[in-house]
């Protein structure tokens, strides 16, 4: 047995919704909405199983600006458990549940810690006060930009010092600059272990002296949280050693699958393919929730290109996975084919088509981009109302120059329809 | 694209027409076909655009209909700019016709062809800028149209569809979002994401309640627990009080029982059932006193029945010998039954087992078959003796027969050598022996082959002869063809070739084809020797160069030949000496020789056959006599062998004493008889012993019977059966004497019951009497009837304290024991009816207030707890959130389209833009040349400002013009020379389409029309011309300014 052992989790987001997703059947949003609180059941019950000291969760345990009461209660409760057990815990809140956000006025059980707006110390266990500590704070509104590491600052006293913090360490994780730090102000506290919490993918930024560890977060919840999410089993050992080992305890799992139908001959083919890697996708022992890209140039992308055929390609996919338990749901099918189409040779001609593929060019390769590009989509980008919903998706220069891409491609379709036709056949849809 | 030839199947008035009407083509740059006013020229400029861009949508059947007949619509013969020709066949059909394009093979090809042919050019544009009449020439709007006029800015230069393309991008950007619109999916989005919202914010508010309605949960938990201390007291009150009033009457009637207790003095001596005892006592003494006399008259009656019984005492004391008398009864009887019949059977057994020892013979009787062992053992042992016995006797039988066999055998065999030698003697001796003889036949044979090869050599010789002779005699007049090159052996082998190919082909096609084949291959095979020996006889004319060569070659052959005759004849001497014949051998020789052979071999044959079977013979007698031998040692060891058994049998035999001379079958059997005879002694031996003991039963029951029925003075009794019936008397009167006592001792002892049940009767009356003594005594009275009095009294007593303690129980039972009754008492007595029924009335008012209130609470007790527990498990809200993002999440897919679609057309507007500051400056440039040159100079610019569809003329001193002040004439020119300079960009970039012009030159002066002329043959560089008109004028001055012009008149209506 050594000094500690300990579960560091973080960014739970009780209660939050998935994102990306449109309709789902009835009983798969139940399984959805019910996700975020089997993944922390799933935390407790590895608190219980591997008998740990105590649980450390560094922030955003959910979304104060939901006000949900449920995600709070299952929280408590959940504690409560670990109470019973004998298992400390130790909680401090982030940018998503600062102090000042709205609470339910709910009693935590005994040997639950919530650290304040001010650094704190609380040793481990109340019999070993110069034994292993828990330095804290919690963020006491939403937008933080201090550097609160630099409040840390270890007594020597203590035998093992593990600090609780949501922050954002270095400026590449692409989130949020709440609390920024970097990991020589983390060195400089004197922590054995930086319990973090804010970036939603597990890592270790450091290994040793400190160890500085972000859990990720232990359900997915858009594509772009693919792949395994948990929490850390730490065990420091008598020489103060820190084991770090991520436990996986999402009970719904996002994959991204592409596929290139440049090789596909028709629907039928297609089919058969996604069906494939449906399949090879689907598990024993948790639920997926699929994105397939479909990616290349080939015949089926006219196909494709219709409005509805994406969508009714979902829905048989549905349809055929229908029953599962685990579920796999198709989320989304992302058509980003292109015709069967030889642009690089298209670009050497002199007609209007070859003057567009020229004018894409120069505007990808130009410095900035032209103000026309940019001018006839604030008229919904602009939008009150549309504004503030479509504000994830705004107008940056990469989202710009994937409208032009997609664009590009459907001018060439409709030419080369047009051409094709000699104007007395149907158009495609635009 | 060219125009070569015109064929107008049915249009208009023209039927089967074809243009040029002769042979040629169109093949000319520039050509102008002329014809008179009404002869088609119209007609024919529509027929072009018709047959490329199609019939009409609406009403095909009225445009230009076959007045003149046949199909509607017709064919162009056209060349592509790389030369290749097609026909572009369309008759009026579905759609815009029936369309075929062909290309100069015949072949079809795919219709965009013709689509690539004329560089996508829309139908309005060739219209309008390729074929056009003076009529459109002078149509302002013309090249204003809105296809033209963006056809001059896209359709030249490879994008047809761009019009169509901005129009629909624009139509599917309006179906998704419109800035007011409210039927678009992002606004139906946006709205239902704003009553999620809303009801988002409605559930966010609940959930602020929370806090609010967990207080009021616990301060109402609080009220509660208070008012139900209150409702507990006032219940009790008014259980108190309702108490004391139910508890009214039983006080009432209690305090009534007390006062009348207090009259009546308490005796504590009298018990609770005084009476009944009293009563009890009375009544057992009369019940004894009945019994008494009952048990009294019972004695007397027992007594005199015992002394009435009588029996005899003699009878009874034999009963031994009674008893034994009745137990051999039975058996006496039969004894006596059987008796004779056992008689009988024993004198017919010793009669049968009698002649049964007499048939065994005289050396044996009763005793010797007793004593005689036929054991199993000594069966054993007879078994195995003359088994033994039997079995020497056989092989000593079998071995006499064998010596017989082998002695006939030997001598059968001796008999057959002496034949065999006999007939070797007879036979002759042999000419040769097999060495010489067959030697002798292989010199003949080859005698014979050497005969037959010399025969071939004297052919041969005579051939070669007879061939130099031939050569001899020919004249050497041509030269000799080889073989080949003849025509038999041409046709020998031919005919040979065609059979084998008939027999392999019929061979392949299999049955009847190969029977075919056969005789086909028959036929031919016949006809090619037939035709190679004609070859060979034909004679053979020699030419005078080869002849010597051919002589000389002959003459080696027959020399060859004749001294293979010579080697064949040396040889043939050589065999003849060996096969000692004479020196002229001839086929005959060789038969004889062959026959001699023959008889001498046959000879030879025959005594080899005989010397076989005499050495056959021989052997089998040395078989026989080794057999003889054999078989007559076997005879002798089995003669020993049955002396043997035969001296075992017999000492046997006397070891039993059986002298005869029996064998052991014969022993056998006497065993089995001697055991039926001794199993019938055995039974003898029973029988006597059976009849024995009937007849020692028979007298020992007469010596029993008799000393007691003397006795009884019944002594004399002639037979066993009289003797029988007298026992039988005796037993009976037995048997009564023996009841008649019982019946007395019985009686006896019911004397004894009844008189001990009689003294004890007579104590229990006596106690009876003491027990109601006492009674009496114990209430110190002598009269009963005073005793019950008193008790009666006491009874009363009692009742009234039992209803007394009834009436205290009711009371305990709602106040309780101890001090709470002995209080409730006090207020009893303290209180009166009227009181208590205040009271009652009172407290259950004060309670029902209290339970109201109690109830008021717990009711908003629930409510809250259903309130808070909705709340923690609400999941609407999770839904909600779900809703909301699946509806962002929709959104953003319109939005991501939505931008696609409208950056799309911005980008093809854009480019288009684009064309027009680089490209469009180029057609009006090209305009403003051949328009300057048109006009002279005297317009030598033109300018065209990008944002407006307006052309401005600058004239040779720099005034402005539009195009509405210049004259007609001149204006037409205007258009003419943009037209020009738009074919010519059009050509540049896309496609060199026809120029088909009708009568456009009649409004210009003639110097202009003659530049316009020029012009035209500029313009005829890139593009086919063709120039329709009806002036013989025009004709000239086009042959007049191009000569190199051809001019075609107009083809006669069909």
């Amino acid at each position: 047995m050594g000094i500690v052992r300990f579960v560091h989790a973080a960014d739970l987001h009780l209660d939050s919704p998935f994102r990306g997703l449109r309709e789902v059947e009835p009983a798969i949003g139940a399984e959805l909405r019910e996700a975020t609180f089997a993944a922390y059941d799933k935390i407790i019950a590895l608190c219980l199983a591997e008998k740990v000291d105590a649980l450390l969760v560094a922030g955003d345990i959910y979304d104060g600006r939901d006000r949900s009461l449920r995600a709070q209660l299952r929280f408590r409760d959940g504690l409560q458990r670990l109470a019973d057990a004998g298992i400390r815990s130790f909680v401090c809140h982030g940018n998503h549940d600062p102090l000042d956000g709205w609470e339910a006025q709910l009693d935590m059980p005994e040997g639950c810690q919530r650290f304040g707006s001010e650094v704190e110390a609380v040793p481990l266990d109340p019999n070993e006060p110069d034994g292993v500590v828990v330095y804290g704070v919690s963020f006491p509104q939403q937008d933080v930009r201090e550097n609160l590491a630099r409040h840390f600052q270890r007594d020597a006293r203590y035998l093992y010092a593990i600090g609780l913090l949501h922050a954002n360490v270095g400026s590449d994780t692409g989130h949020e600059p709440y609390a920024p730090c970097t990991i020589e102000d983390l060195e400089r506290s004197g922590m054995d272990y930086w319990a973090l919490g804010h970036v939603h993918t597990r890592r270790v930024l450091r290994g040793h002296d400190p160890v500085v560890v972000y859990p990720g977060n232990p359900q997915g919840l858009h594509r772009q949280e693919g792949g395994a999410r948990g929490v850390a089993l730490v065990d420091v050992g008598n020489d103060r050693q820190a084991q770090v080992r991520f436990h996986d305890v999402d009970v719904v799992r996002w994959e991204t699958t592409v596929l290139n139908i440049a090789e596909l001959s028709g629907e039928q083919q297609l089919l058969g393919a996604l069906d494939e890697r449906l399949n090879d996708i689907a598990t024993a022992d948790r639920h997926a929730v699929v994105v397939v890209r479909l990616i290349g140039r080939g015949a089926l992308h006219y196909t494709l290109r219709r409005s509805d055929t994406a969508e009714d390609l979902r829905a048989h996919l549905n349809e055929s996975l229908g029953g599962r338990d685990p579920f796999v749901w198709c989320a989304a099918i992302e058509v980003e084919t292109a015709p069967p189409f030889d642009r690089a040779e298209r670009r050497q001609a002199q007609d209007f088509l070859a003057d567009i593929l020229r004018l894409v060019d120069e505007i990808q390769a130009g410095d900035a981009l032209p103000a026309w590009l940019r001018e006839p989509l604030t008229a919904l980008y602009e939008q009150g109302k549309a504004r503030r919903y479509l504000g994830q998706d705004r107008l940056t220069d990469e989202q710009l120059l994937q409208f032009l891409s997609r664009a590009e491609e459907r001018c060439v379709e409709m030419l080369l329809a047009a051409e094709d036709s000699g104007g007395t056949t149907e158009s495609p849809s635009p | 694209m060219k125009l070569r030839r015109l064929h107008l199947t049915g249009f208009g008035h023209f039927c089967d027409v074809d243009l040029p009407t002769d042979s040629e083509d169109l093949s000319g740059r520039l050509t102008v076909i002329h014809g008179p006013n009404e002869a088609g020229k119209s007609t024919l400029l529509e027929f072009i655009r018709t047959m490329l861009f199609g019939f009409p949508d609406r009403g095909r059947d009225r445009h230009f209909p076959p007045f003149a007949g046949g199909r509607h619509g017709g064919r162009l013969q056209v060349l592509d700019d790389e030369g290749r020709t097609y026909v572009i066949e369309r008759f009026a059909g579905r759609g815009r016709g029936t369309l075929t394009v062909s290309a100069e093979d015949g072949r079809h090809v795919e219709p965009a062809t013709l689509q690539r042919m004329l560089g996508h050019a829309p139908a309005l544009l060739f219209k309008n800028v390729f074929a056009f009449d003076l009529d459109q020439l002078r149509d302002v709007t013309a090249l204003q149209e809105a296809g033209v006029s963006d056809s001059i800015y896209s359709a030249g230069v490879g994008a047809a569809g761009l019009t169509q393309a901005l129009a629909e991008f624009d139509a599917a950007c309006r179906k998704i979002y419109l800035p007011n619109g409210r039927k678009q999916p992002v606004a139906q989005a946006l709205a239902a994401l704003a009553s999620v919202e809303e009801k988002l914010a409605a559930s966010a508010k609940a959930a602020s309640q929370y806090s609010k309605l967990q207080a009021e949960h616990e301060t109402t938990e609080r009220a509660l627990a208070k008012a139900d201390t209150e409702r507990t007291r006032a219940q009790q009150e008014s259980t108190r009080a309702g108490r004391l009033h139910d508890a009214w009457p039983d006080w009432v009637t209690l305090r009534e029982l007390e006062r009348e207790l207090d009259r009546i003095p308490p005796r504590p001596e009298f018990p609770s059932d005084a009476t009944t005892r009293l009563e009890s006592a009375g009544a057992s003494l009369t019940e004894v006193s009945v019994r008494l006399e009952r048990e009294r008259t019972e004695l007397a009656r027992c007594r005199r029945a015992a002394v009435a019984i009588k029996f005899d005492a003699s009878l009874l004391e034999a009963a031994a010998g009674i008893e034994t008398l009745r137990r051999k009864r039975d058996a006496f009887t039969s004894a006596l039954d059987d008796l004779p019949t056992s008689r009988a059977e024993m004198q017919s057994l010793e009669q049968e087992v009698g002649q049964d020892v007499a048939a065994l013979g005289r050396a044996w009787n009763a005793d010797r078959v007793e004593r005689f062992d036929t054991s199993a053992p000594v069966r054993k042992e007879l078994r195995e003796i003359g088994a033994a016995y039997n079995d020497a006797l056989q092989s000593q039988r079998d071995a006499e027969v064998a010596c017989e066999g082998a002695d006939r055998r030997l001598r059968d065999e001796s008999v057959r050598l002496d034949a065999a030698r006999e007939a070797l003697h007879e036979l002759p001796d042999p000419i040769m022996d097999a060495d010489t003889l067959g030697a002798r036949r292989a010199v003949v044979n080859r005698l014979r082959d050497e005969l037959a090869s010399l025969e071939a050599a004297h052919a041969l010789r005579d051939q070669e002869h007879a061939r130099l002779g031939d050569l001899q005699t020919q004249q050497p007049e041509a030269q000799p063809l080889p073989f080949w090159q003849r025509t038999e052996w041409i046709g020998a082998g031919a005919t040979a070739v065609v059979g084998a190919l008939a027999l392999v082909g019929g061979g392949v096609a299999g049955g009847t084809g190969l029977v075919f084949g056969l005789i086909a291959a028959g036929l031919l095979a016949a006809t090619a020797i037939f035709l190679a020996l004609r070859a060979r006889q034909a004679p053979v004319p020699l030419a005078w160069k080869q002849f010597d060569k051919a002589i000389r070659a002959q003459k080696e052959r027959e020399a060859a030949a004749t001294q293979a005759v010579q080697t064949i004849e040396a040889r043939l001497l050589e065999l003849a000496a060996e096969a000692e014949l004479g020196e002229a051998v001839s086929e005959s020789d060789v038969a004889e020789a062959k026959e001699a052979l023959d008889a001498a071999q046959n000879v030879l044959d025959m005594r080899l056959e005989h010397e076989s079977d005499l050495r056959t013979a021989e052997r089998q007698v040395q078989m026989a006599q080794q057999e003889v031998e054999r078989v007559r040692t076997a005879a002798k060891e089995a003669d020993a062998s049955a002396e043997a058994a035969r001296h075992a049998w017999t000492v046997w035999l006397d070891s039993r004493e059986l002298a005869e001379p029996m064998q052991p079958d014969e022993v056998t059997e006497l065993f089995g008889r001697l055991d039926t005879v001794r199993a019938k002694l055995r039974q003898l031996t029973d029988r006597r012993r059976r009849l024995a003991a009937i007849e020692y039963g028979i007298e020992e029951f007469c010596s029993l019977a008799e000393p007691l029925l003397e006795q009884r003075g019944d002594a004399h009794h002639q037979t066993s059966a009289q003797l029988g019936s007298a026992v039988d008397g005796l037993i009976a009167a037995f048997d009564a004497s023996r009841e008649a006592r019982e019946e007395k001792e019985h009686l006896a002892a019911q004397v004894k019951v009844a008189r001990r049940r009689f003294t004890d009767v007579t104590a229990e009356e006596k106690r009876a009497e003491e027990v109601l003594q006492n009674l009496l005594a114990s209430a110190d009275v002598d009269d009963p009837v005073e005793y019950r009095r008193l008790a009666e009294q006491q009874a009363r007593r009692a009742e009234l304290d039992s209803q007394a303690r009834e009436c205290v129980a009711g009371l305990v039972r709602r106040s309780g024991p101890g001090q709470a009754f002995q209080e409730f008492r006090a207020m009893l007595e303290a209180s009166d009816l009227d009181t208590l029924q205040q009271n009652v009335q009172r407290t259950a008012d004060h309670l029902t207030d209290q339970e109201e209130r109690r109830d008021q609470l717990i009711a908003r007790l629930g409510e809250l707890q259903q309130q808070l527990k909705a709340l923690e498990g609400d999941v609407s809200a999770a839904e909600l959130r779900q809703e909301r993002e699946a509806l962002q999440t929709e959104l953003a897919a319109h939005a991501r389209e939505w931008s696609t679609l409208t950056l799309a057309r911005a980008l093809l507007e854009q480019a288009r833009r684009r064309y027009e500051e680089e490209r469009q400056p180029e057609v009006v440039r090209r305009g403003e040349e051949y328009f300057g040159r048109i006009t002279g100079g005297r317009y030598p610019r033109l300018s065209a400002p990008l944002d407006q569809q307006q052309i401005e003329i600058i004239q040779d001193n720099g005034d402005r013009k539009t195009p509405a002040e210049l004259s007609r004439g001149t204006q037409e020119q205007l258009y003419l020379s943009l037209r020009f300079g738009l074919i010519e960009e059009f050509a540049n970039h896309s496609a060199r389409l026809p120029v088909i012009v009708d009568d456009i030159l009649v409004n210009f002066d003639p110097e202009r029309a003659e530049r316009a002329v020029g012009a035209l043959r500029q313009l005829a560089r890139s593009n086919q011309v063709l120039v329709f008109t009806c002036h013989p004028s025009t004709v000239e001055l086009f042959q007049r300014v191009a000569p190199e012009v051809e001019t075609l008149p107009l083809p006669d209506r069909g």
